[in-house]
């Protein structure tokens, strides 16, 4: 509730949603700044991407991307130096809900990468299940540039990503890669014409929307949470396989096999 | 007694059991399925890996292969779709799968596996718990579990993010795509390509490799690389641990001599 009354105010542009049948777009809209990070955006896109993962049925899919040219510079330089150090640990705070709730949360999120993706920018596309880059898109670990340790979630999601010797490379030189390179690595899942991520991104999350949800909300969940060693996993399909093997959706899926139809999932 | 029981495992058996030199080469045979991972294909494997881990000294290294020109097709839809068991019993049912990987992935001999064709579901569960896949150029990859709406299991939520990064195996599992070898070389799940037809032969080159080498490190080997990439303190803790055993064995000792004396060293697991 309180979040739809933060999302009244005159901030409230700040992070845009849209919705394109099961897909939730959720626009980063400071584009002036290169959709710069400050704090009132951080708080917008926390309360909202919480919303649409426990409180939007109706989505079943997440886009996250950026108005205009670009992704997200980071975060906004300009409010940095006004803070105490408590203020500031507040701030990093909020982000790591963020990028929880994107990584553990029920429904997937594809990031729609065009221009830069730096800092915390990266950050975010890095928290995602899948980045479609458009072929110009860069990516950047800029943090050291600045002189600060990389944040918001990054020390955990790149390594996890792309291994731990090309995220000690780009965390620790802050070199700058393109939307190819991105891809060649992993980093990227995929990469398309510049202009194209967007409508790519919604396709694949139309994809990903039409899979049984309580499947996808399990596996995202297992695989953030319980499956950190070998026995997490296995202790992980034990408890929750049996669950989705009484589902309806995986039931529904079994027939449709046999009678080699296409199955309509309920999140049953 | 174990090689007995290989000479009676006739051509109608679902596991089969046979052996070349030091490498026994394990096939699931259920053809008409693509091999499929049926209860009974589970409780068959279960009981030849516990074997040839913990009961069968003459094996030194172990190649899983499938009949009729595929690997495995997965789990058995048609099977799942005729009964839902209550939930303590699926528990049940789930943990064989895990027993049979932790002897696959966590045992004492390496064991390699010879794709050809459909590697799907748990089917790729079970390549994904080998040590090594050598995989036809024409073989084909999927993590096919979201779609009927199951969680990928039988290890695969460990083995997959381990050895093709935490974004692919997440991509995998959550599109379940179809994968050439190609592909699957290039995101380390594949270590080695054959030409189509020729995944066993290769397999099984692999695993003699293997058996060259001394029994009792690679065992300590396989049981430290099931825990040493959780922090730096689980590594350099394994490495305090093991390393000083290993050089006790005759095996490193026999290995020294070979080296000085400019032969090839002969292993015997003491």
């Amino acid at each position: 509730m309180s979040e739809k009354q933060t999302a009244d105010t005159e901030t409230a542009s700040l992070i845009e949603v849209t919705h394109e049948g099961p897909v939730a777009i959720v626009t980063l809209n400071n584009p002036r700044r290169r959709n710069a990070m400050g704090r009132q955006m951080r708080q917008l896109l926390r309360d909202t991407m919480h919303r649409l993962m426990v409180d939007d049925p109706q989505s079943r899919a997440i886009v996250l991307t950026g108005a205009g040219e670009h992704f997200c510079a980071g975060a906004d330089i300009s409010e940095m130096t006004k803070r105490t150090i408590l203020q500031s640990r507040e701030i990093l705070a909020e982000s790591c809900v963020v990028v929880r709730e994107m990584q553990a949360g029920p429904k997937p999120v594809v990031a729609a990468v065009e221009g830069v993706a730096f800092g915390a920018g990266l950050s975010l596309a890095v928290a995602t299940d899948y980045v479609v880059a458009a072929s110009t898109a860069r990516f950047c670990a800029a943090f050291l540039r600045v002189g600060l340790i990389p944040d918001t979630g990054i020390l955990w999601t790149l390594p996890k990503r792309i291994g731990m010797a090309r995220a000690r490379e780009m965390l620790s030189l802050a070199t700058e890669i393109d939307g190819n390179k991105a891809a060649a690595i992993d980093l990227a899942n995929e990469v398309v014409e510049p202009g194209n991520a967007r409508a790519k991104a919604i396709e694949v999350a139309r994809g990903l929307a039409d899979l049984p949800p309580l499947g996808v909300a399990l596996l995202k969940e297992a695989l953030t949470n319980v499956a950190t060693t070998m026995d997490g996993a296995l202790r992980a399909e034990i408890d929750y396989q049996p669950i989705l093997r009484q589902s309806k959706d995986h039931q529904a899926a079994c027939k449709a096999f046999m009678e080699k139809t296409t199955p309509v999932f309920t999140g049953e | 007694m174990s090689i007995e029981k290989e000479k009676t495992a006739g051509a109608d058996e679902i596991v089969q059991v046979r052996r070349e030199g030091d490498v026994t080469v394990v096939t699931m045979n259920y053809p008409e399925r693509r091999n499929a991972f049926s209860m009974k294909m589970r409780l068959a494997l279960t009981e030849v890996f516990q074997r040839l881990m913990h009961d069968d000294p003459d094996t030194r290294a172990i190649v899983l292969t499938g009949a009729g020109g595929h690997f495995c097709a997965g789990g058995d839809l048609s099977e799942m779709h005729s009964s839902t068991p209550p939930l303590l019993a699926l528990r049940e049912r789930i943990a064989v799968g895990v027993r049979l990987f932790k002897l696959m992935y966590a045992g004492t001999k390496p064991v390699v596996a010879a794709v050809e064709g459909t590697c799907y579901g748990a089917g790729l569960s079970l390549a994904a718990a080998c040590d090594v896949v050598v995989s036809a150029d024409t073989a084909k990859y999927s993590c096919a579990f979201g779609k009927v709406g199951l969680l990928p299991d039988t290890g695969i939520l460990w083995t997959l993010p381990q050895k093709v990064g935490g974004g692919k195996a997440r991509e995998l599992m959550l599109k379940g795509d179809v994968i050439d070898t190609t592909t699957a070389r290039r995101i380390g799940l594949v270590s080695e390509v054959a030409a189509s037809g020729h995944a066993l032969d290769a397999a099984i080159a692999a695993a003699a490799r293997f058996a060259s080498y001394p029994p009792v490190t690679l065992a300590l080997l396989k049981a430290s690389l099931v825990t040493a990439g959780n922090s730096i303190e689980d590594a350099c803790r394994l490495e305090i641990d093991l390393n000083p055993l290993t050089r006790q064995t005759s095996d490193h000792t026999e290995a020294v001599k070979a080296f000085m004396e400019k032969r090839r060293p002969i292993f015997t697991g003491a």
